[in-house]
């Protein structure tokens, strides 16, 4: 079930200094580095949270409390490796230090809002803790799945037109995007 | 006529494999993008992270196959985690726990 470990571990090279500014569209097109990470270490936070809870209910006698603790440890340790790199994020990126974060927001192609006119399906494929991207620039992320839909919560860069006029689509709102033709919109 | 059907409650083990599940998914996660990091600092931390969710994942699988025993067997001995610290446990880990 699990993937063959990696053949090798290639070796850490020092930092070099960011690129030069970017392009205003180039900034477009990447979420927010320390986005990804927040949302990266929320999502081991709240794996976290439940192994405690989990832990907390159990007897210590129980085998199941020494096995929850342990794979807690290895989570915090997770969480705070993760949260490390906040740090660089915020240093600034090289060029070929972005697409790792992308990767890591889970972005793919923009999530486009019910009711804006445009497509309006997510891929199937898409995690709880992932970023989304609107086609407006809002950042969310995946809160969580129901049947045919993902519920999403903004998280940063509310909607607004060239005049500053807000859309619907304001921070902590949140959605549901549907998959494959299921029903979206406010919550 | 139709027979209205009760869906059938989820299990202990059902809740751990879905969690175990979210831990596989954070972990390829951060090997896909270990996969096409280059050689920096990032890339580093980030097979460092993954590496820990891997352990954390190895520590619950024994937690999987646990419940699962317990639950296909209820005549199986419990005096030390008993039903009603299984169902407990089951709520915690969904996520359902105030």
């Amino acid at each position: 079930m699990l993937a063959p470990a990696k053949a090798g571990r290639k070796p850490a090279a020092v930092r070099s200094e960011p690129a030069a500014e970017t392009t205003a569209e180039a900034k477009e097109s990447h979420v927010d580095p320390a986005q990804t990470i927040l949302a990266i270490v929320r999502t081991l936070a709240g794996l976290e949270q439940r192994l405690q809870s989990g832990r907390s209910v159990t007897a210590t006698s129980c085998p199941f409390s020494e096995l929850l603790e342990k794979a807690n440890q290895q989570l915090a340790e997770a969480r705070q490796t993760i949260w490390a790199m906040g740090g660089l994020a915020m240093e600034g990126l090289n060029d070929d230090e972005r697409p790792i974060f992308d990767e890591l927001a889970g972005i793919g192609e923009p999530v486009y809002i019910p009711g804006d006119g445009q497509a309006n399906t997510v891929k199937p494929e898409i995690h709880p803790g992932a970023l989304v991207q609107t086609d407006h620039g809002t950042v969310a992320v995946v809160v969580s799945r129901i049947d045919n839909a993902i519920i999403l919560r903004a998280i940063g860069n509310d909607d607004q037109n060239e005049h500053g006029e807000h859309f619907t689509w304001g921070i902590d709102q949140t959605y549901a995007a549907p998959i494959e033709g299921g029903k979206g919109g406010a919550l | 006529m139709k027979t209205k059907t009760t869906p059938a409650p989820v299990t202990g083990f059902q809740v751990v494999l879905a969690f175990a599940d979210e831990l596989i998914a954070m972990r390829d996660r951060l090997a896909k993008a270990v996969d096409i990091g280059p050689t920096t600092m990032i890339d580093d931390e980030l097979h460092g992270a993954m590496d820990k969710v891997e352990q954390a994942l190895n520590e619950l699988w024994p937690a999987v196959g646990f419940m699962r025993s317990t639950e296909s067997h209820p005549t199986l001995s419990l005096s030390r985690n008993e039903p009603e610290t299984l169902e407990r446990l089951r709520v915690a880990l969904k996520g359902g726990a105030k």
